[in-house]
């Protein structure tokens, strides 16, 4: 099981009386957890399921990873937050390091703020103390 | 008296390593505009009149929490980080958080670096020597953010003697052999012996001086992912001031330094040590040297193997609190498959949100140990340990007659399934010694199963008995 949060969430369950199946629903509630974010969450899991039940070579893993974070910077970013929420540790790290690699092929900071939205709000007087970005 | 000069010693250590230190009081203002940085807690937004800079600066990525934020960071190399750090001034701030720059060194150099009172200097120090243009903080307003401000505070606030008052623990001298068995190991209860921690030779021979130098450029491991010298851990020890210190915690220490194995002995009470009867190639870790600065310690746990431990404090002061083997201490959660599950904050935020806890409700067993005791833990029993000082012991793990079968049970058992507690090459795990989240868990050497090793012993005990 792969999202503890979810895992935990069952096991607090109370029992269903005998005869009857397991009926209460579990409530997810973070604002990253809308339907479409769940369904590519819920994506990821079960590739990833089949990739360990049928013993996938890491390079096909990896290669399916890759697709699958090619989504806009709203979902991916919702991914982040859902990951974190349900606690799926592999899926936090696979949307983070993407979000890393669009950091890394920007060459400057103003790249980095076109990229993300950031305003520069440094002042004149901040830009001459800094030392940032000498080494 | 050598403990009370050890332990004057230590105070004036700790009074060193305090860059700022602040008493808690009810205005956090005072504390607010000390952070090098300028950050606010976040409750400060309640009472003034400002908009928290991160919405904006932060820009799209201001829809992440501030620990994801740091997540996002700490995946970036040292040149990504200072160019985000330049974009704008949130982004500086969080760039700057100390614990990105620890993992950065430590990822890079391994425990080959001298600290120079900040991360981040340390790093640039020594990937540039001279050349690196030096570090001086800039100071932001209106940032507002718990998750970078209480570190900070709790990295250099004092420890505070509420904490340390309460001590319920026996202490006992001229103890025979058969009263320590039948009070304390028997039953299972705690105790503080005062008398088998020799004055002379083990606490000169062991003083901090002269440890420096004898075995100063002696490598040992240092939370369970690095291995310095000891010249650079007393070095950084004595600059660090830290929420989540490193912490020395080496069970080869008797192999990188046999004088030391030949200069203590084992005291009467624990020399019916039946694991001494297992091969020692496949002895689970049983002997820890800990040398470790104020804050550092080891959050809730119980002791593998159903062992119970001594420790040997040489100097220094450690608080300790237990509950016995049925009752599990506020703030700890168990995994719902029975493991142990470590708590995620530090030792300094469990004592800040669940000391008071222990006043009412269930009282634990704590007590404040200083040079020239040695504490025995039973086993099974919950402890947490918080050096108080700069601190040396020793600490050993032992199976006698009268935990043997548990022992056993326990060995058989981990020998079928995976345990949770131990890492591959059976050190103590790093969620124990309990640096921060963003350290690397795995060490760089390579490893034997625990649980190979756990068949093997739990064979070789049984032929024991």
């Amino acid at each position: 099981m792969r999202s503890t949060v979810i895992k935990q969430m069952l096991e607090d369950l109370p029992e269903p009386s005998e005869g009857e199946e397991q009926q209460d629903p579990v409530p997810l509630m973070d604002r990253s957890c809308n339907s479409k974010i769940l369904e590519k969450v819920i994506e990821y899991l079960t590739k990833h399921q089949e990739f360990d039940t049928s013993s996938t070579p890491q390079e096909d893993k990896d290669a399916w990873d890759k697709k699958y974070v090619e989504v806009e910077d709203e979902d991916l970013f919702n991914l982040i937050l859902a990951a974190n929420f349900l606690d799926v540790k592999d899926l936090l790290d696979l949307t983070c390091k993407t979000v890393a690699e669009y950091i890394k092929q920007c060459k400057t900071p103003e790249e980095i703020r076109q990229r993300f939205n950031i305003p520069n709000d440094f002042t004149p007087v901040n830009a001459i103390s800094f030392d940032f970005f000498l080494f | 008296d050598d403990s009370s000069s050890a332990q004057a010693e230590g105070e004036e250590t700790s009074q060193a390593n305090k860059r700022s230190r602040i008493e808690k009081d009810k205005s956090s203002e005072v504390e607010a505009s000390s952070h090098p940085y300028g950050v606010k807690p976040l409750g400060n937004l309640m009472f003034e009149e400002a908009e928290n800079i991160r919405t904006s600066s932060l820009g799209k990525l201001n829809i992440f929490d501030d620990m994801t934020v740091i997540k996002l960071l700490s995946m970036l190399s040292y040149q990504d980080l200072n160019k985000i750090a330049s974009a704008s001034k949130a982004l500086y701030v969080f760039s700057h958080n100390p614990d990105v720059w620890r993992n950065l060194t430590l990822e890079t150099f391994g425990g080959d670096f001298t600290f120079t009172g900040n991360w981040k200097t340390t790093f640039g120090t020594r990937l540039l020597g001279d050349k690196f243009p030096g570090h001086v903080p800039l100071r932001v307003e209106n940032l507002f953010s718990d998750v970078l401000f209480s570190p900070w505070m709790r990295a250099t606030m004092t420890i505070r003697n509420a904490w340390l008052k309460r001590d319920n623990i026996d202490r006992r001298s001229n103890l025979s052999l058969e009263e320590f068995v039948e009070k304390y190991e028997k039953p299972g209860r705690p105790v503080i012996i005062t008398d088998v921690i020799p004055t002379r030779p083990a606490q000169e021979a062991w003083a901090k001086e002269t440890l420096l130098r004898r075995f100063g450029d002696v490598k040992f491991r240092v939370s369970a992912t690095v291995d310095m010298t000891l010249d650079r851990f007393a070095d950084y020890c004595s600059k660090a001031s830290e929420e989540r210190p490193l912490y020395l915690f080496d069970k080869s220490f008797c192999s990188s330094c046999p004088e030391m194995d030949k200069e203590y002995s084992t005291p009467i009470y624990f020399q019916d040590d039946l694991m001494r009867l297992v091969p020692a190639e496949i002895r689970p870790d049983y002997r820890w040297l800990l040398y470790g600065p104020a804050r550092s310690g080891s959050s809730f746990h119980v002791d593998p193997n159903a062992n119970f431990a001594w420790n040997a404090l040489i100097w220094g002061r450690k608080k300790w609190i237990f509950y016995p083997p049925d009752q599990v201490p506020p703030g700890v959660e168990l995994t719902s498959d029975g493991g142990m599950q470590q708590t995620e904050f530090s030792l300094l935020e469990w004592f800040e949100n669940y000391y008071p806890q222990t006043k009412e409700g269930y009282r634990p067993l704590e007590c404040l140990t200083t040079g020239g005791e040695l504490l025995y833990v039973p086993k099974g029993w919950w402890h947490c340990v918080l050096n108080v000082d700069d601190s040396l012991a020793i600490a050993t793990n032992c199976v006698t007659r009268y935990n043997l079968l548990d022992a056993v049970d326990y060995l058989q058992q981990a020998s079928r399934a995976q345990s949770e507690y131990r890492t591959d090459d059976g050190d103590v795990p790093t969620s124990v010694i309990y640096p921060s989240p963003l350290l690397p868990s795995r060490p760089a050497v390579a490893a034997t199963t625990a649980s190979s090793c756990a068949s093997d012993a739990s064979a070789a005990a049984a032929v024991a008995a």
